[in-house]
């Protein structure tokens, strides 16, 4: 049964188009410093769901989050000439969209957002139930997703980063500006208040059945 | 090598190889299939591993292709725009401008290379140095359908690209030149403007000069060929050695119904004449090609006013020559051989001249 459940491991979790290979996202970026705006297009054609997505969290608004998006490859285009090297340009772009966003934010709503602040990440962790059978692991899975639900809001962050954007910790340490060693703090704190509140699941669970 | 045997649940979540093949993104297939073979000890860590991954799904947001397509093309308009233009102003295409706009679009250019130039030097090696110093600043347009591909340039230029053809260009044209490059075949309709408009095709550059005119080549091994209906343009021959000068001695200047042909293989920039000259003048065949008992040089004179094409001929020995015919609508070589029929002339075309040899007639 265990094995059986492993072979559906292979199922991707969305049907999302692969992401362009680092080295393809470098060499557009590459072209546009050398001022093709066709590689800047394409830059944003190929980052633009995963923007999109990320932009919402921050901000419900689809149109705002669109017209953030143009804004900031408008400015990228502007300051073509000038700008330098970028080693994660993923990366750069999730962190230059969220700082427009929240400065965006912050001028609606009169109250200034930093980076590393208490500023609202709307994430909704639904567990991908495809494939699981085990009505106990369906139930274990549920729990983990009002878990998740719980979490604060940064720890929440880097969870979605890491599994939904798919990024490196590299990645994730430039995206949200904080260094390797707070993020493995962090993703550990994380991971050990899921674990600590599945076990209670579990137990739960069992003292369930061993009272039935 | 990672201490796989020794992971716990969490650290099978933390660990990059794992994450990616749980969501089927991975390329360690075959290595996790193992160590789970190797490893039965771990297959509950395992399991709990991916569960929490399972977890820690997000839906993506609805976001139809279409969506991202306009906002990319909203963008791209944005900068490829000149700066001075209202940039909310939606762009018209050639056809719907107003026809007093197609007084000022003073040129038509076709050129074409051969699918073995194209194939086999363009792709291989840089010709030229106007082509190795194509930058990253130039657009690209490739026509990759059956049909034809209208585009319009940032100076109102508009230009139909033929199937399987490329063409670069400027988003906006700075500098002394308006200058292009070309795979294939194109035809150009260039607005006037101060600076001149270049087609570069690798080792032949076709500039235009003044007032309107066609140039137009056809699909053939190993030549491009410019042809102009009316007007002028100059072409040059780009020496390989001194990329950087364009000299008037390897360069012809061609008007009405000329065109050049330039042989890959002899590197050699000839002139001739279209290939389906065109009448210019239709008001200069007084009496609408019915000929009278009139002299051949009457009769080529008319033609060389009608078509604009100089015609070399010895008016002493051909006066005597008279004609008897109808013209009407076969082309100017089918013209030209009746004429040659009746009076056992001929002719040739050299350096874009019709040059017409006659004994003479009694």
């Amino acid at each position: 049964m265990l094995l059986l459940g492993l072979v559906s491991l292979k199922v991707p979790f969305e049907p999302m188009k692969p992401r362009p290979k680092d080295e393809h996202t470098q060499q557009l970026w590459q072209d546009y410093r050398a001022g093709d705006p066709t590689s800047l297009a394409q830059l944003m054609q190929l980052n633009y769901s995963d923007l999109f997505h990320w932009g919402v969290r921050f901000c419900p608004e689809r149109e705002m989050v669109k017209d953030c998006i143009q804004e900031l490859f408008l400015s990228l285009w502007q300051i073509h000439a000038t700008i330098g090297e970028v080693e994660n340009v993923r990366a750069y772009l999730l962190k230059s969209l969220k700082t427009k966003l929240l400065r965006e934010l912050s001028k609606q709503h009169n109250h200034f957002y930093e980076l590393n602040d208490d500023y609202d990440f709307d994430v909704l962790f639904s567990a991908d139930l495809r494939m699981i059978e085990d009505e106990y692991e369906v139930y274990q899975l549920k729990r983990l997703e009002h878990v998740l639900g719980q979490l604060p809001e940064r720890q929440k962050e880097l969870i979605y980063l890491r599994f939904y954007q798919d990024l490196s910790y590299d990645q994730i340490a430039e995206t949200m500006q904080i260094g390797r060693q707070s993020l493995y703090n962090l993703l550990q704190k994380a991971l050990t208040s899921l674990r600590k509140h599945w076990q209670v699941g579990l137990n739960l669970l069992l003292v369930a059945m061993w009272v039935r | 090598m990672k201490k796989y045997e020794e992971y716990n649940a969490l650290d099978f979540v933390k660990d990059d190889s794992f994450r990616d093949w749980v969501r089927g993104k991975g390329g360690d297939e075959g290595f996790w299939m193992h160590f789970l073979q190797q490893h039965p000890e771990k297959k509950a860590d395992i399991r709990q591993a991916e569960l929490l991954i399972r977890a820690m799904n997000v839906a993506p947001e609805s976001l139809s292709e279409k969506e991202v397509r306009q906002e990319v093309t909203q963008f791209l308009e944005k900068i490829t725009k000149p700066s001075d233009q209202d940039v909310s102003t939606p762009v018209r295409v050639w056809w719907q401008r107003p026809l007093y706009q197609f007084a000022a679009v003073m040129a038509f250019v076709i050129l074409s290379f051969g699918a073995w130039w194209a194939m086999n030097v363009y792709e291989k090696t840089p010709l030229m140095g106007s082509i190795t110093a194509f930058d990253n600043s130039l657009a690209e347009t490739v026509n990759e359908t059956e049909g034809f591909l209208m585009l319009t340039l940032q100076d109102g230029s508009t230009v139909k690209l033929s199937p399987h053809s490329r063409l670069k260009y400027a988003p906006k044209f700075t500098g002394e030149n308006r200058e292009v490059f070309l795979t294939g075949e194109a035809l150009f309709e260039v607005v006037k403007k101060k600076e001149p408009f270049l087609v570069q095709t690798g080792k032949l550059t076709t500039k235009v000069l003044g007032t309107v005119f066609t140039v137009r080549a056809y699909k053939s091994d190993n030549r491009v060929t410019v042809q102009v209906r009316s007007g002028k343009v100059s072409v040059y021959s780009i020496d390989e050695k001194t990329p950087a000068v364009m000299t008037t001695t390897k360069g012809v200047i061609l008007t009405a119904n000329q065109a050049a042909v330039f042989e890959e293989k002899e590197k050699q920039l000839s002139k001739t004449l279209v290939l389906a000259p065109i009448v210019l003048r239709p008001e200069a065949i007084i009496n609408h090609y019915e000929y009278d008992e009139s002299p051949l040089p009457q009769v080529l004179n008319q033609l060389e006013q009608a078509y604009g094409i100089h015609f070399q001929f010895d008016n002493e020995s051909l006066k005597n020559c008279k004609i008897t015919a109808t013209l009407s609508n076969e082309s100017l070589y089918d013209k030209l051989n009746l004429l040659c029929k009746i009076t056992g002339a001929t002719y040739e075309i050299v350096d874009g001249q019709i040059i017409f040899d006659a004994q003479g007639c009694i």
